[in-house]
């Protein structure tokens, strides 16, 4: 017995050591079910408030309607929790099936990570009805977003938004101020100085999130660009001008400068008269709010609007032709315009396919028909090529912050930022 | 001079009442001990003085002010406590000096007292030690110099020598009452050691549940205590004390067995009452042989027999109870019947009810004025 | 087998299991670090350009490096004067004033810290919102406008670093508390009767006898704060505006997760724990020496 004492503390540490070099072993990666089925999983940023029970059920349904394969759905985080989440299983050699990518990190994606290109996926998986798939879904202009310069399609458009401008009608009333008087971003510079000194609220809140998008809106419609010919060209009288009436909004109190979430508590609390955000953001603001019209982010005197794409496109990240075929399948399942739509009523972006053109779906969504109207105007989101493109998004939101927060001049900083930015290439 | 007064001070906890109310006075220049059983209250007591306790109810006035509501810094008061209470992380003399030089005290002032106190009590090679490298004797003494540096007119000891061991209790008793001759402080000083209360005071109080059982001189105390508790309490082995002792014609009856009363005590007592008959050991004598006078001894069997060095401890059986006597030399063993004699001059009544010592005839031994 | 043979076996398999993780988890990690550094790379292009010192080059040539510095150190300043300075205080008036309050603000105050960091930042983010928060409407009562501290330099840094104070303060406190019970009641009320007010016997008796639990927790608050720090910055600003929430720790973090640069993320961590090291080196030597060891 006293062996026994000795032997069994001995043991048990040894199984502790043995277990801890253990610990670490890759998820196993099974291809098939017990059934046989295979399995494919589908990464996405549908939280349990944006439409996470919209794609529960559209995954369901089709595991229900068929039993060859079987659709694990993962609500992720953010693009940029899929992308990390993307980058870590990479590093360890898995990745999911299909994935949502936001649309700046295209460059990225593209240059760093295995893909399928859906022309070939269809060609090579689909069926008879399929093989032409892409073309026969999307406009050309729609397919174009998601090609890279080198004529490689990165993926299938799905989740397709522009920037919107959301109004408080109640505080239009009090201040005094039509909806229909907001015609350019002069027009909103006046509304929202008569705003702020009419009643005690916020004139404008432009959202800041950790993207350039919504500045993107802004200053490109003004004539400038974010890139010319491979490299940053935002420093420019009109992209100052831009951001000098947006900063002078700031600075004197009519506009809010806070982040993202507080700025969107702010909006639905009531204290903001206008709200620059995603056409994706339609259904919380209408279903929390009663004093909201949406309108287009509108453009300046004489020069060209300029709407960029936000959202996401599909990447198909399988590695099996097993998997791929599968994959093709779910995808037509997705595209199917009743599926389609579902998803897009819930989360307020854009239909990227023809189907929807015209349908009763966007007779019974006036916003998102208001958004495609404006598709003429839409162009990709700004992505800085290589891999210092998200340095340089980086270095374009950090200039952001000093002209708002420091009250940098914006000639200065711009002209700082696009400097920094040429450095690297 | 009235150094420290007590008037009607109470102590309770919650619903524990530990000092129900209690007046005394210390003389200035005292060295007064607080004595007793654990529990009697006697710490409480001292901490009341030294603002630590709060009082409940009652006045409390250190020459001649009131500072019942005077924080302890502000009452000029030193101590000296159970567990020396030094600064680990300071030095010797820094510990002696923390108090003076944060109370702004000049620094050749702080200097001089400081070498005083370090030569007084042997203490100048551990100056610049701390506190852990030093042992338990020596701990004591810089307690004792961080005290006597202060200057202060009252000096409070709570049992400052429990944790030494026997022959360095004797010498910090030296120390303290060479500071004593030379400081003059009124010192209060706690211990439930008897020894070291009888050695060192020049007053005792006896406490027992909070309150006094006698306040007097050391020699009053061991020889004319007041009650059957102070009695009990000083002296050992403890005085003897018989219950149901009763004077009958002259004749002290102890049990069955009968004594006759020495002609001093007649009169004195009345008869046919309850009492407690006390006497101390040493005054008891223990012979083999039965004498002749008659009625001069109680029976009495050995049980046993303690060799205390100096003396010997008998325990002896008697009527059902336990008597004790200290004699030099025993010529008896134990389970022998022998034959006690009373030093009667020695004896004391105490009333059967109250307890209280009912005193001696005059021409006996009585209490020292 | 030999006695002491079999006992040094058995302690070496006893150990093991610590060793093994500490070998795991903490010592390759950082070698594997200090390695990629040297390396331009995003953890998953099949090629690992070798960059020698460019990593660090460019961190050290880029300003914002500096601003990250310095914000550092004022997150440092800030988090040690809520998680330290005054918990520390707290446990010594709760301990030797308030006794009869002690438990309740003992149990109180670690309650917080069960609820996680990321769940934390969020409800603040609803409380602290300058607009139409519950904080700033209070104000609002009072004709005070809350600031919009979020994108406001400076101020940032103070209210990101009191968000993990109620993550913080209670263990603080309760490890303070500890340590501040073991000073004896004699020795404060030998103090007492010197006359010493209070606040100096906190700070010249109670603090230096506190020692090495001070110590400690002294050095731990200063890193668990600035980890900490890393998911309210995350949930909030990112790092923002212009950097002025951003500090050493967080900016290896974006570095790697966000913009993939695992070189370069690398090396601001190796630069982080050279700093520190050399930090704590200091420390030893200048309070270290002065720690007061209570056995």
């Amino acid at each position: 017995m006293k062996i026994m004492k000795q032997i069994v503390p001995m043991a048990m540490a040894a199984v502790l050591a043995f277990g801890a070099t253990g610990c670490g072993t890759t998820a196993s990666s099974s291809t098939t079910t017990a059934d046989g089925k295979v399995e494919i999983e589908y990464w996405h940023i549908n939280s349990e408030s944006f439409a996470g029970p919209t794609v529960t059920d559209i995954v369901k349904r089709f595991n229900e309607s068929q039993d060859e394969i079987v659709v694990k759905e993962k609500y992720i985080g953010e693009y940029q929790s899929i992308m990390q989440n993307l980058q870590a299983d990479a590093a360890v050699g898995t990745s999911p099936d299909l994935v949502q990518i936001g649309w700046s990190y295209k460059e990225y994606f593209g240059n760093n990570f295995a893909y399928t290109d859906p022309n070939e996926l269809f060609a090579e998986y689909g069926t008879e009805e399929t093989k032409n798939f892409i073309d026969d879904t999307y406009a050309e202009s729609v397919q174009a977003l998601a090609v890279l310069d080198s004529g490689e399609m990165l993926g299938m458009p799905y989740g397709m938004s522009i920037p919107m401008l959301f109004l408080n009608t109640d505080i239009f009333a009090e201040a005094g101020i039509a909806v229909e008087d907001l015609v350019t971003w002069w027009d909103v510079d006046a509304a929202a100085r008569t705003i702020a000194e009419n009643t005690d609220k916020y004139g404008l809140y432009i959202g800041e999130s950790n993207y350039v998008w919504e500045m993107q809106q802004l200053i490109e419609s003004n004539g400038a660009r974010y890139i010319t010919d491979g490299i940053c060209s935002i420093y420019s009288p009109e992209s100052v001008e831009a951001m000098e009436l947006y900063a002078g909004l700031v600075h004197d109190g009519s506009a809010l400068h806070v982040v993202i979430e507080e700025g969107r508590q702010a909006y639905l609390a009531g204290e903001v008269g206008i709200y620059m955000d995603s056409v994706a953001y339609t259904n919380i603001t209408t279903t929390t709010t009663d004093f909201t019209e949406i309108m287009v982010a509108p453009g300046w005197e004489d020069e060209e609007l300029q709407l960029p794409i936000g959202g996401n496109f599909l990447a198909v990240t399988s590695s099996t032709d097993e998997k791929k075929a599968a994959t093709a399948e779910f995808l037509t399942w997705m595209l199917d315009a009743e599926n389609m739509l579902q998803w897009n009523g819930v989360t307020g972006y854009i239909p990227p396919i023809k189907s929807a053109v015209g349908s009763e779906f966007m007779a019974e969504n006036p916003v998102i028909q208001m958004a495609y109207d404006n598709l003429d105007s839409a162009v990709p989101w700004a992505a800085f090529p290589g891999n210092n493109g998200l340095q340089a998004e980086q270095i374009l939101i950090a200039m952001r912050d000093e002209i708002l927060s420091s009250g940098t001049p914006s000639e200065e900083a711009m002209k700082k930022a696009q400097e920094e930015i040429n450095k690297m290439y | 001079m009235k150094r420290i007064e007590l008037t009607d001070i109470k102590k309770a906890y919650g619903e524990t009442v530990v000092i129900p109310k209690m007046s005394f006075s210390i003389a200035d220049g005292e060295r007064l001990v607080l004595l007793g059983p654990s529990g009697c209250g006697k710490s409480t007591l001292l901490r009341m003085i030294a603002g630590l306790e709060n009082i409940q109810e009652g006045v409390l006035k250190i020459s001649g002010e009131d500072v019942s509501n005077v924080a302890p810094g502000q009452r000029n008061i030193a101590m000296v406590f159970q567990n020396y209470a030094l600064y680990p992380h300071m030095t010797v003399e820094d510990n002696i000096t923390y108090g003076l030089r944060q109370n702004k005290v000049p620094k050749e002032e702080v200097e001089k007292r400081l070498d005083m106190v370090l030569d007084m009590l042997d203490l100048r090679v551990y100056r610049k030690r701390k506190p852990k490298e030093l042992s338990g004797g020596q701990r004591q003494r810089v307690s004792l110099a961080r005290a006597t540096v202060k200057n202060s007119e009252v000096f409070l000891l709570d049992e400052p020598l429990s944790n030494l061991d026997a022959q360095l209790r004797v010498s910090a008793r030296q120390s303290l009452l060479d500071i004593h001759e030379k400081f003059k402080q009124t010192i209060v000083y706690v211990t439930h050691d008897q020894i070291e209360a009888m050695t060192f005071a020049t007053k005792v109080i006896l406490l027992n549940k909070g309150e006094i059982q006698m306040y007097d001189e050391p020699y009053n105390v061991y020889h004319h205590p007041s009650n059957v508790f102070t009695a009990k309490f000083i002296g050992s082995p403890s005085m003897n004390i018989m219950e149901h002792v009763h004077i009958i014609s002259n004749f002290i009856r102890i049990g069955k067995q009968r004594m006759v009363l020495d002609r001093e005590w007649r009169g004195y007592l009345e008869e046919n009452t309850n009492y407690f008959c006390g006497i101390r050991p040493e005054n008891l004598r223990i012979t083999k042989k039965k004498s002749e006078q008659e009625y001069s001894q109680i029976e009495a069997t050995v049980q046993y027999i303690e060799n205390l060095g100096a003396n010997f401890a008998v325990y002896l059986q008697v009527e059902g109870s336990q008597l004790v006597a200290v004699i030099k030399e025993p010529d008896f063993d134990v389970n022998e019947k022998v034959y006690i004699e009373f030093l009667q001059d020695h004896l004391h009544f105490f009333d059967g009810t109250t307890e209280k010592n009912l005193g001696r005839p005059a021409s006996l031994h009585s209490q020292r004025q | 087998m030999e006695l002491n043979q079999r006992e040094k076996i058995k302690s070496i398999l006893f150990l093991s299991p610590a060793i093994i993780c500490f070998v795991v988890f903490l010592l390759i990690p950082m070698l594997y670090t200090v390695y990629l550094s040297f390396f331009d790379w995003n953890m998953i292009r099949p090629e690992m350009d070798f960059v020698g010192l460019d990593n660090y080059i460019k961190i050290f040539t880029d300003e914002t490096t500096y601003k990250v510095l310095r914000n550092t150190f004022s997150y440092i300043g800030i988090i040690l004067i809520t998680n330290f300075c005054i918990p520390f205080v707290f446990a010594f008036v709760c301990k030797f004033v308030l006794h009869k309050f002690a438990n309740f603000y003992k149990t109180t105050m670690f309650m917080p810290g069960f609820i996680s960091l990321i769940v934390g930042s969020v409800i603040f983010t609803w409380i602290l919102n300058p607009i139409v928060g519950p904080v700033a409407l209070f104000l609002k009562e009072f004709g005070v406008k809350m600031p919009v501290w979020s994108t406001t330099e400076g101020l940032v840094i103070v209210v990101i670093s009191l968000i993990t104070s109620w993550k913080s303060f209670g263990y603080n406190f309760i490890m303070l508390y500890s340590a501040v019970s073991g000073v004896s009641g004699e020795v404060i009320e030998a103090a007492q009767l010197d006359n010493i007010p209070l606040r100096k016997i906190f700070l010249q008796i109670v603090a230096p006898m506190t020692g090495f639990t001070s110590f400690y927790m002294f050095v731990m608050t200063i890193i668990q704060g600035l980890t900490y720090v890393i998911s309210p910055i995350d949930v909030l600003t990112k790092g923002g505006p212009n950097y002025g929430s951003s500090n050493i720790v967080y900016a290896a973090y974006f570095k790697a997760f966000y913009m993939f640069d695992t070189g370069g993320a690398a090396a601001m961590a190796v630069i982080t724990l050279v700093i520190f090291g050399f930090g704590l080196f200091l420390l030893n030597e200048v309070v270290g020496k002065l720690v007061y060891y209570e056995n």
